[in-house]
């Protein structure tokens, strides 16, 4: 073989070659996104006692109940900017499905969303409306209201205390709730809200506890916030709490029980056991007919008579009528709900602002 | 090419080609299986719209529903009397469902109960949702909350039986060749299929399996179609969400229906994709016909590159040959030179003559072979300079004059008076061109006259010569004239056999005159005469004309003699380096140049030249080719990538032997300023020095002023004041050494001869005298030299070659051997130099253990040759 004609050949392969190339670059692009492949994105991390341990047992649960593989991102901050870079790393490791558990992700992630058609995003925000994304809440309030009834039990005093964080739709209905559930077994009872502007500040909470424990004289405390720092002021003035997120371990008899997600028992329910996505939405709201909300473990302390009256709520519940049915009155006096009426989901996400009566703002 | 290598070169072809196009099969696959699946793709994205498209329409049929009931639960809103009448009316659009209202405890306010299994709905709407939902044994259930102002009070329903479903909501798909459905968020039919399948396919495992994929693909969007292959033939199945409601329309449909027309496709690439293939089949055969041309062209180059070599060789042979020739040619013509100027007897006289001019004869025909190989070697090269045209005519008059007027021929010679004179070009051969053909004029003229005419064309800067030469010869027949030009062709051989000549002349003529940009033509009449006409070219160099040619002709004469004379020098000054791996040719350079007095130092090899110029200082390097270990052309190679050493600027010389056409050029390639051949002439070796001595260190003397100067140092130098003595200025004859042989000298060299023949008696193989002198141009005196040379460099090479082979240093003591091989041929020890040349043989072949082996043997050998020398 001479020169030439070796040389002939040897640039046609060459050239050949090169097209295949490029075709199979241009036409076998990445088709399908593998959906067993599922990231959640955090803003902390399991050593985040509360909300963020949560999710991580949550997420743990569901991982190995489940083939899904998990990718997970944890101390992403939000309005760091960072989420948009964590999300395209997490697309290129193949993630089909990416969960952002924190409320401000998804305004951030609004155009990467956009620009993966491909890849499934849950979200906690309903900022962003794409194919592609779905955002998920859970009834809290269900599990709030039962909460409430043992609260309402449970207190000799009928001086309950909430130390909440912020005044939006999602805390004002919890506080409602718990109220509905206490005056629900304890007409006079009166729940005692104290604000401390902060999702997360332990000196705040455990001064707000302090405050409703020393000045008002409540006997029962629950809060709203992301860190459990109110169980440790009540287990410091030893009277009883109910708290939130997480089943705490190595507290007395008095913290009763905890408002708690199932966060796995949500996966689930959204992705079920293949990462194929059951009932893809443009809204999920999940509560106790999923068994996605409920009470954790209780204590001792709770008596067989209480928890009756819990599960008798969870039954009326679970039958169709639930916790913003029937006549309520808010503390002003105003009735947002006539017997024979109930509050559509619409009012109870976006727009209530008010309090049931039973609650009255501590601001001192 | 053999054959055999020939067929595995085919195959290997062959193999490529078979190989290209497996490679180009595998890629045919793999792109028809993704053109397939893109076209799968496509049809996918269709089904994908279809499907879209009936979710829609099944959306609008909900929502026609939904509106309905919105409208009624106004109505309720607004007068909850109306509610008794609604249970009675419930065939508002069609008798096929029932209406009811619902308050929030669950109690039914109007119509039928519902079943509990329904409630789910129900309890939607609670929240203010409407809500579509199924049960397999109720049906289909539509629900609406009815408000008291922001609060849900009732909810209505409506009830579609299991067995209308169909009639009312039956989704139909690809004008009923697909077959389609509704299901709820837990896959269950809602609305049951409608289509024409032959048996239910939708619950088979492979199809659940594809509508799970589907499902995850609706996660992101809100249709999905999938291509499905089934042993019952092939389907896409697709799904859509309906809007708002969670509800997804679902469903397949066989290939064949959704792909017509599209299958085209496949098949119009695959015959593209076949006559590419096939192009490429042919391409590739053509390729392989084309190469097998390029082989056979190949083997043509190689026969002409043969045949091209065995010309070379040829003309190598005739340079070699003529070069050969001229040495003894050469000394013929000196001794004839001295036996003319000697002898006063008249016959001798005579002899001489006619020895001198055969052998005139002879050199001209010599440098006529050896321009014709330059010429065939393509290594003729004009060496173009501003010339005189009247001197030019006026030698190539006086070479031929004599030989037409010994013809007693008549020469006539008309120049144009008005042509100019200086003129650019090689004069050299415009001459040679004019001699030639004034020569074949005279030869084959026996009677009339020879007419030389040159005229000329001016255009503008240049002159288009016009040399004519007329004879009243023989004649050329016409058919002969095309073979006129031909090399070593004769024509007419019967009658010109008693005519000299090679025919090589005119040949040579053409190709120097075509060499030259001319032309040469013939005009011929059998038995008149001819005429040669050449025309050449030539740039004109100044406006002097030529004028009345006869007088200039007269001048030339008379310079002539002038120039003859040549400039002589002494140089005490300059330093000459001469290498040379055989100490004769140095002891001649050192003996030529000693009139000059110029300091000549010897180096025997490139190494101890490289050793030398580092330390000390020399103006000219004299730099043999032909070295052993390290050759001339290495040597210099070193010296110019040496720096910062004394001889930085000095300009080296190249010695050789190599006659041969084009070695000036290639030597001057190599990077030396110049060249010179051997045997080297003590003149030209003279001219050459005085170019590269700075001007400074010499000192030009008359020829007494030398031979005064040069009989001082002769004095202490006995052995070379023979030489001295004999050195004879006048002459030039191109060969010096033979200068030197004077007067009795042949005669003591001959009885010397007989004597050492005597005396050598059984020993005469030792030394071959003959050969020695051969060697020595037969100069006795030359051979005293090279003797006393040998005998002075006994002692160092003994120990040398001792010394080597007890270090192992072959490479050095290759050196020696092929040294003592050359000297001791040259002073005629030819047995004790085959000896040496077998030992070097050995070693360049690696073969140490026969120089060990002969070591004892060439030394004894070296010793008796030294003994039998010295009796010299």
């Amino acid at each position: 073989m001479n020169k030439f004609t070796q040389g002939i050949i040897f640039v046609s392969l060459i050239m050949f070659l090169m097209v295949s190339i490029v075709a199979v670059v241009i036409f076998f692009g990445r088709t399908d996104v593998d959906y067993s492949k599922v990231a959640f994105v955090l803003n902390g991390d399991s050593s985040d006692s509360g909300w963020n341990r949560s999710l991580c047992n949550g997420i743990d649960e569901y991982s190995e109940s489940t083939d899904i593989s998990v990718l997970t991102e944890y101390n992403v901050t939000e309005e760091s900017g960072h989420v948009d870079d964590v999300c395209e790393d997490l697309i290129k490791r193949d993630a089909g499905v990416i969960f952002l558990t924190s409320y401000g992700f998804t305004s951030e992630c609004k155009s990467l969303i956009e620009a993966n058609p491909g890849v499934a995003f849950y979200g906690t925000s309903s900022d962003v409306k794409a194919d592609n994304y779905t955002s998920y809440f859970v009834r809290y309030y269900q599990a709030r209201y039962l909460a409430g009834i043992l609260a309402g039990m449970h207190s000799k005093s009928g001086k309950i205390g909430y130390v909440a964080a912020k005044k939006n739709p999602q805390v004002v209905r919890g506080i409602d709730a718990f109220t509905l559930g206490v005056r629900n077994v304890n007409e006079n009872a009166t729940v005692y809200v104290k604000w401390t502007d902060s999702w997360s500040n332990p000196n705040a909470e455990r001064e707000a506890a302090r405050k409703l424990i020393e000045d008002v004289g409540v006997d029962l405390l629950t809060y709203h916030q992301n860190q459990p720092n109110v169980i440790d002021t009540a287990e410091e003035y030893g009277i009883d709490s109910i708290g939130y997120h997480e089943a705490f371990k190595g507290y007395s008899d008095h913290y009763l029980t905890s408002v708690v997600c199932n966060w796995g028992a949500l996966y689930k329910e959204l992705l079920g056991e293949d990462g194929a996505v059951g009932t893809a939405k443009d809204m999920c709201w999940l509560g106790l007919e999923r068994e996605v909300v409920g009470l954790s473990e209780y204590s001792p302390a709770v008596s067989n008579n209480e928890m009756l009256f819990i599960e008798a709520a969870k039954a009326r519940i679970l039958s169709g009528k639930d916790v913003f049915t029937g006549l309520i009155k808010d503390n002003t006096g105003v009735v947002r709900s006539k017997e024979g009426e109930s509050i559509t989901d619409e009012e109870l996400m976006n727009d209530v602002d008010w309090f049931v009566e039973g609650v009255e703002i501590y601001v001192k | 090419m053999s054959n055999k290598k020939k067929v595995i070169k085919e195959k290997k072809g062959f193999l490529i080609i078979v190989g290209f196009l497996a490679v180009l099969l595998i890629i045919g696959v793999f792109l028809g299986i993704r053109l397939n699946s893109l076209i799968i793709n496509y049809i996918e994205s269709n089904v994908k719209l279809n499907a879209s498209e009936l979710a829609d329409k099944f959306g609008e049929q909900i929502d026609a529903d939904f509106k309905e009931m919105t409208a009624i639960s106004k109505y309720i809103e607004k007068d909850y009397g109306i509610k008794d009448r609604l249970v009675y009316n419930s065939s508002v659009s069609g008798a096929y469902s029932v209406m009811g209202l619902i308050d929030i405890n669950g109690e039914t306010v109007a119509g039928d109960d519902l079943n509990r299994s329904l409630y789910y709905g129900v309890q939607e709407s609670l929240r203010g949702y409407k809500k579509v939902i199924y049960s397999e044994t109720e049906g289909m259930l539509f629900t609406v909350p009815v408000y008291s102002n922001d609060n849900v009070k009732y909810v209505l329903y409506r009830l579609y039986p299991v067995s209308k479903i169909s009639d009312r909501f039956g989704v139909e798909s690809y004008g009923g060749q697909g077959t389609a459905g509704v299901v709820d968020s837990n896959w269950k039919l809602t609305v049951p299929l409608v289509g024409a399948p032959d048996h239910d396919l939708f619950y088979e495992e492979e199809f659940v399996n594809t509508y799970r994929e589907i499902v995850k693909s609706l996660t992101v969007s809100s249709s999905s179609a999938k291509y499905l292959k089934t042993e019952n033939g092939d389907y896409y199945l697709f799904g859509a969400d309906v809007d708002e409601y969670d509800l997804r329309v679902c469903g397949y449909v066989p290939k064949s229906v959704v792909s017509k027309g599209i299958s085209l496709i496949t098949g119009l690439v695959i015959w593209v994709f076949g006559i590419m293939f096939l192009m490429i089949v042919i391409g590739s055969a053509f390729i392989n016909g084309a190469e097998a041309r390029y082989i056979e062209d190949d083997a043509i180059k190689k026969a002409k590159e043969e045949a091209d070599k065995a010309n070379r060789a040829k003309s190598d042979f005739l340079a070699n040959m003529s070069h050969e020739i001229r040495t003894p040619i050469n000394a013929i013509m000196g001794m004839d030179e001295m036996i003319l100027r000697d002898t006063k007897e008249k016959t001798t006289k005579e002899y001489a003559n006619l020895i001198k001019k055969s052998s005139n004869a002879l050199l001209i025909l010599i440098n006529d072979i050896l321009d014709f190989s330059k010429i065939e070697a393509g290594k003729m090269e004009l060496v173009e300079s501003e010339y005189s045209l009247s001197d030019v005519i006026s030698d190539a008059v006086n070479m031929v004059e004599l030989k037409i007027k010994q013809k007693n021929l008549q020469f006539d010679i008309d120049v144009d008076n008005n042509l100019p004179n200086r003129l650019y070009g090689d004069g050299a051969r415009i001459r040679q061109v004019m001699v030639n053909i004034l020569n074949n004029a005279a030869k084959y003229t026996t009677e009339g006259s020879v007419t030389l005419k040159v005229s000329g064309e001016m255009l503008f800067k240049e002159v288009k010569l016009r040399i004519s030469v007329t004879d009243t010869g023989i004649g050329i027949k016409k058919d002969d004239i095309h073979k006129l030009f031909s090399n070593f062709e004769r024509l007419d051989l019967k009658r010109n056999r008693a005519i000299e000549g090679t025919g090589l002349g005119l040949s040579l003529t053409q190709k120097l005159v075509g060499l030259m940009r001319g032309n040469i033509e013939v005009q011929s009449e059998y038995g008149v005469g001819s005429t040669f006409t050449v025309n050449i070219p030539q740039s004109i160099a100044g406006d002097e004309i030529i004028g009345d040619f006869y007088r200039r002709l007269e001048e030339h004469k008379a310079v002539g003699e002038e120039i003859k004379k040549r400039e002589y020098y002494i140089a005490p000054k300059a330093k000459v380096l001469a290498v040379d791996d055989n100490d004769m040719n140095l002891v001649v350079i050192k003996k030529l140049l000693k009139y000059t007095q110029i300091r000549v130092t010897t180096a025997l090899s490139g190494a101890e030249c490289l050793k030398l110029i580092e330390r000390e200082r020399f103006d000219v390097i004299l730099l043999d080719h032909m070295m052993p270990v390290m050759d001339g052309v290495e040597t210099l190679k070193k010296i110019r990538s040496m720096t910062d050493f004394p001889c930085e600027s000095t300009p080296v010389i190249a010695l050789t032997a190599n006659a041969i056409v084009g070695s000036r050029e290639k030597y001057l390639e190599a990077g030396f300023d110049d060249y010179m051949s051997k045997p080297v002439n003590g003149q030209k070796l003279e001219e050459l020095l005085l170019k590269y001595i700075p001007s400074k260190k010499v000192t030009f003397v008359t020829e007494e002023e030398l031979k005064s100067q040069n009989n001082k140092p002769a004095e202490a130098d006995s052995e070379a004041s023979n030489v001295e003595q004999a050195e004879s200025v006048k002459d030039t004859t191109p060969i010096k050494p033979q200068n030197e042989v004077k007067g009795e000298a042949p005669k003591a060299e001959q009885s010397k001869e007989s004597t050492s023949k005597e005396k050598a008696g059984a020993k005469r193989a030792l030394i071959d005298k003959d050969v020695a002198l051969k060697y020595c141009g037969g100069i006795e005196e030359l051979y005293k030299q090279i003797i006393a040379v040998y005998i002075e460099t006994y002692d160092e090479r003994v120990d040398k070659l001792k010394k080597d082979l007890e270090a192992e240093d072959f490479e050095d003591y290759r050196v020696q051997v092929h040294s003592l091989k050359s000297t001791s041929l040259n002073i005629g020890a030819t047995a004790l130099s085959e000896h040496a040349k077998n030992v070097e043989m050995a070693l360049k072949d690696g073969n140490t253990a026969f120089a060990k082996d002969n070591h004892d043997s060439i030394l004894k050998e070296y010793e008796e040759v030294l003994e039998e020398i010295k009796k010299l």
